[in-house]
């Protein structure tokens, strides 16, 4: 079975082609200003040269930014729980992950599964990301790519007291009008940084393995001042920035098997950090009665005719990627309804996944 | 010997020179690299200006206060908002102080002292570097900007928590289909940066009158935004950006005073 993985990233788009045992191929390319087209064409490029037309990837995962927006995933997943996912088929000892990306940054501890066990994000503000190593890579006229080894050149660094990208881009301006070496500036911003990410680390605790992953992992400068500061050695993927695209290929994978396995039932939802949030029908017990179609509160279910088989209960296709907002959760719905969708569902057909009772 | 109050902000140097009867001129200089520059060219203009030459005592503050070689004391910005507002407006009891990099409220007593303030100058949202910013992308001056927003209908969900993320959501907002009206946009810039104005003024306590100092005070609608927020009406003096030089300068006054006395 062939399953792809996609990660809309708010910079960067990337897609990994996965079949029973290996990577068949994988693609970067930037996010456009318009993410459906931006996802079909990183598709398009994933499957050149491997032979494998679209028909034949049985099942896509999205996850990053973008992710509602996939036109041909089957789900979504958030890419929190991607990236531990990926970093955790390369390295099964890893339990906590640095996710650097191009508009946050992300402080993950994850179990011997890869399951998130806690994360801590920061989003609000662009410093750490890799917006800010943009905005300072243009002002010092240093290539994006190499901003890192110029960092590693430098001899001394120059002490930055902010983490503000554009109160950082007017020091290090001045900085340079004063005469200091760009690897001097660039040496003290990446240290600002580095020190602000392991307060993020911190506040999950650090626990080893330690991995870093996503862009910016592969500025050589930054790892080298998070080796330091962390005091552990990172596990570097060979591609730190997939990481993202290779978990959710790696649950495309889990989700394609489960629903091909015996054909018969069928998870409709999908996974973030906070949880599991899936609603599963048992197709062989299904007798397409329609009773949960109506009793429904938050009208998640339809009856749907598929490939000429017995009309059958679906989860609707507008609810599956909001299911833990729409679908109170068969107990509380238990509570304040007298009916609900498992009481009146004679074959026993429905579960949900979060319901502790 | 004459009286002189330097700040010395991360974009202007603002320089009062204050005789007998009160403040014989002023000026305002783009801040350069060297403190030291910047304050030597706004005392010379302000001096020219007042016809003076002589000898002058000279205390500074802002944020390159302390590298000014020829100041006899250097003293706290808040301090000397609190001591210029004082006398500018001595009603004012609470003042905001909206600098090109910072965000700062003083809490002040009936002398003109300091009982409580806050200070934000660790990140570029809400400041005038931020606005400076917005108008730009927007391709508005100031006072387009001002006039623009009264027209507002909507104001524009901008989160404004990050100067870098808020420009790409304005961004959005123009290539949106249907665009967003430019003055809803102007309207939910002001907005984001009134919420962290208020953020500040809630740690340090709201207490009446309120006045509004520094460059970005001369912005109309933004401060009528301000105004809706905290419930009343604020207090401008004729001269925002000069509440903190001025306060230098009446020290500087005391000072001698003291030092002859």
């Amino acid at each position: 079975m062939i399953v792809a993985g996609i990660d809309i990233g708010s910079r960067a788009t990337k897609a990994v082609l996965l079949n029973k045992a290996s990577v068949l191929s994988s693609v970067i390319c930037d996010t456009g200003p318009e993410s459906v087209k931006t996802s079909e064409a990183a598709m398009q490029v994933l499957l050149r040269g491997t032979g494998v037309s679209l028909k034949e990837v049985k099942y896509t995962v999205a996850t990053g930014y973008g992710r509602v927006l996939v036109p041909f995933a089957n789900e979504n997943v958030s890419e929190i729980s991607c990236h531990a996912r990926g970093v955790n088929h390369c390295f099964p000892s890893v339990r906590t992950i640095l996710d650097m990306g191009g508009q946050d940054c992300k402080a993950i501890r994850c179990d011997d599964q890869g399951r998130v066990v806690n994360f801590i994000m920061n989003d609000k503000c662009a410093g750490g990301t890799g917006r800010f190593l943009e905005i300072i890579a243009e002002v010092l006229d240093v290539p994006l790519s190499s901003i890192g080894e110029v960092a590693l050149e430098s001899k001394g660094n120059i002490p930055f007291n902010t983490i503000c990208a554009v109160f950082a881009k007017s020091e290090a301006i001045s900085y340079l009008r004063k005469g200091a070496s760009k690897g001097d500036i660039l040496s003290g911003l990446h240290e600002a940084i580095a020190t602000r990410s392991v307060n993020l680390l911190k506040r999950v605790s650090i626990e080893k393995d330690f991995s870093i992953s996503g862009g910016i992992a592969k500025n050589m400068g930054m790892v080298q001042k998070l080796r330091e500061k962390v005091g552990l050695e990172p596990l570097l993927a060979e591609d730190p920035q997939l990481m993202g695209a290779l978990g959710a290929a790696l649950f495309a994978r889990e989700r394609g098997q489960s629903r091909n396995g015996d054909g018969l039932k069928i998870q409709y939802g999908y996974a973030d950090a906070t949880g599991n949030y899936f609603i599963t029908v048992d197709r062989a017990r299904c007798d397409g009665c329609g009773k949960c179609v109506s009793v429904c509160p938050s009208s998640v279910f339809d009856i749907a005719q598929e490939n000429g088989d017995q009309p059958k209960a679906m989860v609707r296709e507008e609810a599956r990627n909001r299911l833990s907002l729409l679908c109170p959760g068969f107990s509380s719905c238990a509570k304040s309804l007298k009916t609900n969708c498992h009481s009146v569902c004679q074959g026993n057909a429905i579960s949900h996944t979060w319901d502790s009772s | 010997m004459r009286a002189v109050g330097l700040d010395i902000g991360s974009l202007s140097t603002k320089a009062v020179v204050m005789g007998g009867d009160g403040i014989l001129s002023s000026a305002v200089v783009l801040s350069s690299d060297s403190a030291e520059s910047s304050a030597k060219a706004a005392l010379q203009q302000a001096m020219a200006k007042a016809g003076q030459d002589g000898d002058i005592y000279v205390v500074s503050t802002g944020a390159g206060g302390k590298s000014v070689s020829f100041s006899r004391q250097n003293k706290a910005i808040t301090t000397c908002l609190a001591r210029g507002i004082h006398y500018l407006l001595p009603e004012a009891r609470t003042v905001i102080d909206m600098g090109a990099e910072s965000i700062t409220v003083v809490r002040i007593n009936e002398r003109g002292r300091v009982s409580d303030y806050g200070n934000q100058d660790k990140c570029a949202a809400g400041t005038g570097i931020f606005l400076q910013q917005m108008a730009k992308l927007l391709r508005l001056s100031m006072e387009e900007m001002a006039v623009v927003s009264t027209k507002a209908k909507a104001r524009a969900e901008i989160t404004g928590t990050c100067a870098v993320f808020a420009e790409s959501e304005v961004i959005s907002h123009i290539h949106r289909d249907p665009p967003t009206p430019v003055e809803d946009i102007v309207a939910g810039i002001y907005i984001s940066m009134v919420h962290r104005i208020m953020s500040q003024l809630q740690r340090v306590g709201v207490k009446k009158e309120v006045a509004v100092t520094g460059g970005v005070a001369a912005n109309r609608g933004l401060v009528s935004i301000l105004e809706e927020e905290i419930g009343h009406t604020v207090l401008i003096p004729p001269t925002p950006e000069l509440a903190g030089a001025i306060g230098a300068a009446l020290i500087a006054k005391e000072n001698m005073i003291q030092g002859a006395s």
